[in-house]
C-alpha cells in the first residue's frame, strides 16, 4: 500500500539536506505537490504514478536547490561571496541561515549582541582582575618555599593575630632550626633623606638584611645581589628612584644621607618591583644602621616582619612548633605562638586566617557570574520569543528524527554565531577600557598577555555563553507543533512560558539583589566616615616632629596660635586612631597571680586630652593646670572594666616592674583603633620622649588660610625641612580605600547588570506587545482607552518583578549579613533599604516595559487587525 | 516550445498580471498560465517559485501564509505598489515591441 505522507516525509528528508532551502521553501513545495496529486488522481493516475510523476527526478533536485542558491545570493548591490571551506558542508549552511536571520532582524539582533558582550566585557574584566590577585607575590623564584612569620598572642583576655615580630627572630631561627635554609626581616621606615640638594622625606624606605635579596627575586642591573646589604652604610635602590633623583648617571656609588646623620652608599640597582607584589619600596637600607642596637636585641619588641626560607619538604606544623618553643623561651610570661603563612597567601589571607583579599576575589567572581546569567538570559528569552513568532509564521510541522536535530543544530550555530561577533565586539570594549580599570584598581591589563590560561579562560566564556544561551531553544523549539500552534494561542501558560517567566523573573531578582548589595556597602562606608569615634577627628592635621621643632616646641606653638584660625595644637606619639603600641608587663592591685595583661600605650601631651576633646569620667584629665606627671596614668572605660577595679582612681598601677605610677583618671571609651577592632584597653600617659607628631586643629571652612599661616611657622623653626601636613579624616579614608574600591566597581556592575535586565525587558515587552496586537486591537475598538492598555501589556511585568523580589530579599539579606559582621561597629540591615532598592528595580522595569507598551497602545487598531 | 529566453523574459509581467487580479499561490499561478497560454507555457515548480522568490527580495510581492480548510498550508503572493509600477513599465516596453513586431509581420500572411 502506498502511502503518500510517508513518501512525501522521504521526499522532504532528501530535500532538505539541500543547504539552500529554508523550512518554508520546502513547504511550499510540498503544498505544491500535493496540489499536483491531486490533480493526477483526479485525472485517473493512481497516487504512486501521481506522486512520481509530481515529484522532480532527484538529480534535478540538486538544479532547483542551484536555483534557490542563486536567489539567496542575491544581493541587489554587492557580489556574491564565497567563504572557504573551513567548516563541514551542514554546520555552514547553518551558519549561513543565521547570518541571514541575523541581517533580517537587526534590532532583535542588536539587542542580543550588545547584552551578551556587556556580559562577557565585565566576566573578561573580572577574569583579569582576578588573575592578578591570585598572582601576587608569586612571581618569586623561591615562592613556594617562602613563608612569612604571623603571630598569636594575648591582649587583655582576647587572642590577636598580626606579623608583627621582634628583630632577633629572623637570625635565631635560622641559627637554631634546621628546616629553616635561610631568614629575613624587614619593615617600613620612613625618614628625611638628602641627596646633593635635594631634602625630602621617603616613607616607603624598606629596612632590612642581606638575606633579603637572596631570599627575593629582585633582578639587579647594578650590583650584586649576594653581597647587597652587607655593608652597613650600603644602599639599594629602584630604577625609577635612581632615573628620579640621578637622571642618566650612573647611581652606584652615590651617597644619600638618612635623617641628617646616616651616610649610605648605594651599591645596587633593582628593577622597579612588578605590580602584583606587596610591601612596596623603592630604597632599601640595612636594619642595623637604622634601628637602636638596643632594640634589635630586644625579643619584646615587636615591630618587623619575618619571612623565612624553608627547605623542601620541611613539615609544616614541626617547624611551627619549634618556632614558638623558640619564642616562648625567650618571653616566658607571654603567651605567645608562631605559625608559618605561605607567601602566596598572604595578599588574600590576614594572619588569622580571615580573608582579605580573597573576599573580593569571592564577591567579583560572583558578580562575573551573575552578570554573565542576565546577558544569558537575555538571549535566550530573545531569541526563543522570535523564533516563536516565526514558527507561527512558517509552520513548522512536527519535525523526526534528522530532521530535529538540524533545528537544534541552527539554534546552536545561531547562538554560537552571536557569542562569537558579542566576543569580539567584548574584547574592543575590554582594549579601550584599559584607561578605566587601570585608575579603579590600580593594575594595568594587556590584552597583548596571551598567555595560555587567558585564551582557555576566554574560550570558557565563550562557550558558555553560546551553550547556555543555545540550550533551552536547541532542546525545546525543536520539538514544536506547529499546527497546534496554529490553532491555539501561544499565549495560552505552557510549560515554555512558565518557563520563561522564570528567567525572567530570576534576571530581575539578581539584578535586586546587586542593587541591595550595593547600598548596603555605600551605607556602611557613609556610616564608618561619619561614625563618632569619640573624639574630634575633623579639621585636624598632623605635621611630624623634627629635631629643631622639639627643642623649640613652645615657641613654635605660641606661633601658630596667633593665627586666628588655628584652634588648638598638641602632641602624640601617633595619629589618632591608630593605636598600635602595647605595653606588656602591667600590674594593677588586685591582679591575679599569674594573670598578665597588655594593654595599648598612648603616649600624648598635656595639651593633646583637650584638643580632642575626649571626655573624662572619673579623676582628672591631663592638662596644662593639672599637668601629667611621670607616674599618672590614664585608662580609659574599658581597661577599668578589664581589670575589674571598683574604685581605680588614686590606686597604684604599675606600667612595668620597674615603673609605678597612678590611675589619675578615666577616660570614655573612644575608637583608639580603626572600626573594624573593638574597644581595646588603653593607657594616656605623658611622655615628652614619645611625642612624634605635631597635632594643628584649625577651625571649619576654608583651609588655605590656616595652612599657609602653618608653612610660615614651620619655615621658621624647621628650616631646611620639607613642609609636610596631612588631614586625619583623610588618612582614615585610606584605610577603608579596598571597600570604598569595592563600592565605586560594584556600583559600575550593578548598572551594567541593570542595564542588560533592560535591554532584556525591552525586548521581551516588545514582543509580548507584538502578540498581543489583535487583542489590543480588538480591545481599543471595543472602546478601551489607553492607560487601559498599557496596564494589560504591563500587569504580568509587575508580577515579575514582585516575585523577584520575594526571592532576591533573603538572599541578599544573608549575603549583606555576613559581610557586615567582618566589622566590629556596622550599620543596620533595615527594611527602608530593601524597600529602596525594590522600588528603584520595579520604576526602572516598569519605564522600560512602558516604552514598549505605550508604542503598541498608540497604534491604529485597524492596521493590527488587517492581517494576522 | 517556446524559447527559454522568452520564457524568462515573460515571467516577471505574466506573475503581476496574474497577481493585479488578486492574491494567488504557486501551483495556482501556474495553472493559470496554461490555461491562459492555451497549453503552451507549462512553468516547472522549478521556474517559478525561485523567480516568485527574487521579486518577493526586490519588493515588487509580498507574502503570507494561509491554511486551507482541508489543513494545506499555502503560500500567496500579493502585488505592491511598487509591483504595480514595475508591471506598468513592463507592459510599455513589451506593447512597444510587439507593436513593432506586429507591424513588421503584417504584410507575411504565411506565418500565422
Amino acid at each position: 500500500m502506498f502511502d503518500l505522507d510517508k513518501a512525501i516525509r522521504e521526499w522532504r528528508k532528501n530535500i532538505f539536506r539541500s543547504p539552500n532551502m529554508e523550512e518554508a521553501d520546502v513547504t511550499e513545495l510540498e503544498s505544491h505537490i500535493r496540489d499536483e496529486v491531486d490533480r493526477l488522481v483526479k485525472e485517473g493516475l493512481d497516487e504512486e504514478a501521481a506522486f512520481r510523476k509530481a515529484v522532480e527526478d532527484p538529480a534535478l533536485v540538486e538544479a532547483l536547490d542551484a536555483e534557490y542558491a542563486k536567489v539567496r545570493h542575491l544581493r541587489l548591490d554587492r557580489p556574491a561571496w564565497h567563504p572557504a571551506r573551513l567548516l563541514p558542508s551542514f554546520a555552514w549552511s547553518h551558519l549561513k541561515i543565521a547570518v541571514r536571520k541575523m541581517r533580517k532582524q537587526k534590532a532583535y539582533s542588536l539587542i542580543n549582541i550588545v547584552g551578551l558582550a556587556f556580559g562577557m566585557t565585565c566576566s573578561i574584566l573580572i577574569f583579569f582582575w582576578v588573575r592578578d590577585e591570585l598572582g601576587y607575590n608569586r612571581f618569586h623564584e623561591k615562592a613556594d618555599q617562602l613563608f612569612r612569620i604571623n603571630k598569636t598572642y594575648q591582649i587583655g583576655n582576647a587572642t590577636d593575630f598580626n606579623s608583627s615580630t621582634p628583630f632577633p627572630l629572623a637570625t635565631t631561627a635560622r641559627e637554631n632550626i634546621a628546616e629553616i635554609f635561610d631568614a629575613t626581616q624587614f619593615h617600613r621606615h620612613t625618614a628625611l633623606i638628602r641627596l646633593g640638594d635635594t631634602i625630602f622625606y621617603e616613607r616607603r624606605i624598606c629596612a632590612t638584611d642581606s638575606s633579603f635579596f637572596k631570599m627575593f627575586t629582585y633582578p639587579f642591573v647594578l650590583g650584586d645581589p649576594s653581597d647587597a646589604l652587607s655593608e652597613p652604610d650600603s644602599a639599594v635602590v629602584t630604577e625609577s628612584f635612581a632615573v628620579k633623583y640621578f637622571g642618566k648617571e650612573n647611581p652606584v656609588g652615590k651617597t644619600l644621607t638618612l635623617d641628617q646623620d646616616k651616610s649610605f652608599v648605594i651599591r645596587g640597582v633593582i628593577r622597579d618591583m612588578p605590580s602584583n607584589a606587596d610591601f612596596r619600596s623603592d630604597l632599601f637600607v640595612p636594619t642595623s644602621a637604622v634601628v637602636d642596637q638596643e632594640l634589635l636585641e630586644d625579643w619584646g619588641f615587636h615591630y618587623t616582619m619575618t619571612f623565612a626560607l624553608l627547605q623542601e619538604n620541611s613539615i609544616l606544623a614541626e617547624v611551627e612548633k619549634k618556632l614558638s618553643r623558640l619564642i616562648q623561651d625567650r618571653l616566658p610570661e607571654e603567651q605567645i605562638s608562631l605559625a608559618l603563612q605561605p607567601l602566596g597567601d598572604i595578599h588574600l589571607y590576614a594572619p588569622d586566617g580571615s580573608e582579605e583579599g580573597m573576599k573580593y576575589v569571592r564577591i567579583f567572581f560572583v558578580i562575573a557570574v551573575f552578570i554573565l546569567v542576565i546577558a544569558c538570559i537575555n538571549y535566550i528569552n530573545l531569541s526563543t520569543a522570535r523564533s516563536e513568532k516565526r514558527a507561527k509564521e512558517v509552520g513548522l510541522r512536527k519535525v523526526v528524527g534528522a530532521r530535529r536535530m538540524q533545528i537544534a543544530w541552527q539554534f546552536f550555530a545561531e547562538s554560537m554565531l552571536f557569542t562569537l561577533i558579542a566576543l569580539s565586539l567584548a574584547l574592543v570594549f575590554v582594549q579601550s577600557l584599559q584607561g578605566v580599570f587601570r585608575d579603579l584598581t590600580g593594575k594595568t591589563m594587556d590584552l597583548a598577555d596571551f598567555e595560555p590560561g587567558f585564551i582557555v579562560g576566554l574560550l570558557l566564556i565563550t562557550a558558555f555563553t553560546g551553550i547556555a544561551s543555545g540550550v533551552y531553544p536547541a532542546l525545546v523549539l525543536s520539538s514544536f507543533k506547529p499546527v497546534r500552534a496554529l490553532r491555539d494561542n501561544l499565549d495560552r501558560p505552557g510549560r515554555k512560558a512558565s518557563f520563561r517567566k522564570t528567567l525572567v523573573v530570576v534576571q530581575v531578582a539578581l539584578s535586586i539583589m546587586l542593587l541591595i548589595g550595593m547600598s548596603v556597602i555605600e551605607q556602611q562606608m557613609r556610616y564608618i566616615r561619619t561614625r563618632d569615634l569619640g573624639f574630634d577627628k575633623d579639621n585636624l592635621l598632623y605635621l611630624r616632629m623634627t629635631g629643631g621643632l622639639q627643642k623649640n616646641y613652645e615657641a613654635f606653638r605660641n606661633e601658630l596660635l596667633r593665627n586666628p584660625d588655628v584652634a588648638a595644637v598638641a602632641r602624640s606619639f601617633q595619629i589618632p586612631g591608630e593605636m598600635s603600641a602595647i605595653a606588656r608587663g602591667l600590674r594593677w592591685e588586685g591582679m591575679e597571680p599569674g594573670e598578665s595583661a597588655a594593654f595599648g600605650i598612648i603616649p600624648i601631651d598635656d595639651d593633646t586630652m583637650d584638643l580632642l576633646d575626649l571626655k573624662t569620667v572619673q579623676g582628672r584629665k591631663f592638662s596644662r593646670e593639672f599637668p601629667g606627671g611621670e607616674s599618672d596614668f590614664i585608662l580609659n572605660e574599658k581597661a577599668i572594666e578589664v581589670m575589674g577595679l571598683k574604685d581605680p582612681i588614686g590606686k597604684p598601677f604599675f606600667f612595668s616592674e620597674d615603673y609605678p605610677g597612678t590611675i589619675a583618671g578615666v577616660v570614655k571609651n573612644f575608637h583608639a583603633m580603626p572600626l573594624n577592632f573593638g574597644i581595646e584597653p588603653a593607657i594616656l600617659l605623658v611622655d615628652p620622649e614619645y611625642l612624634r607628631l605635631v597635632l594643628v586643629k584649625i577651625r571649619p571652612g576654608d583651609h588655605r588660610g590656616a595652612i599657609s599661616a602653618i608653612e610660615a611657622a614651620w619655615t621658621k623653626f624647621a628650616p631646611g625641612f620639607p613642609f609636610e601636613y596631612h588631614f586625619v579624616d583623610e588618612r582614615f579614608d585610606l584605610y577603608y580605600r579596598s571597600e570604598l574600591l569595592a563600592g565605586k566597581i560594584f556600583r559600575y556592575f550593578v548598572l551594567i547588570a541593570v542595564f542588560i535586565s533592560c535591554l532584556g525587558l525591552l525586548g521581551l515587552s516588545a514582543f509580548v506587545a507584538e502578540q498581543k496586537t489583535k487583542e489590543i486591537g480588538i480591545r481599543k475598538i471595543l472602546g478601551a482607552s489607553i492607560p487601559q492598555v498599557i496596564l494589560l501589556l504591563t500587569k504580568q511585568f509587575l508580577l515579575w518583578v514582585l516575585l523577584a523580589n520575594l526571592i532576591a530579599w533573603p538572599v541578599a539579606y544573608f549575603a549583606m549579613r555576613n559581610w557586615l559582621d567582618n566589622y566590629a561597629f556596622r550599620t543596620s540591615l533595615g527594611l527602608p533599604l530593601f524597600l529602596l532598592s525594590a522600588a528603584a528595580v520595579l520604576v526602572i522595569a516598569m519605564l522600560t516595559v512602558s516604552f514598549q507598551a505605550i508604542r503598541a497602545a498608540r497604534a491604529n487598531p485597524v492596521d493590527s487587525l488587517r492581517y494576522e | 516550445m517556446i524559447d527559454k529566453a522568452l520564457v524568462a523574459a515573460s515571467s516577471k509581467p505574466i506573475i503581476l498580471s496574474i497577481l493585479l487580479r488578486g492574491e494567488d499561490y504557486g501551483y495556482q499561478i501556474i495553472q493559470k498560465v496554461k490555461n491562459i497560454s492555451g497549453g503552451s507555457l507549462e512553468w516547472s515548480d522549478k521556474m517559478l517559485y525561485p523567480v516568485l522568490h527574487r521579486m518577493e527580495k526586490e519588493g515588487s510581492l509580498v507574502s503570507r501564509w494561509k491554511m486551507s480548510d482541508g489543513g494545506r498550508l499555502r503560500r500567496y503572493y500579493r502585488i505592491t505598489e511598487k509591483g504595480r509600477k514595475e508591471l506598468d513599465s513592463a507592459r510599455r516596453q513589451w506593447r512597444s515591441v510587439t507593436d513593432a513586431l506586429a507591424r513588421l509581420w503584417k504584410p507575411l500572411p504565411s506565418l500565422d
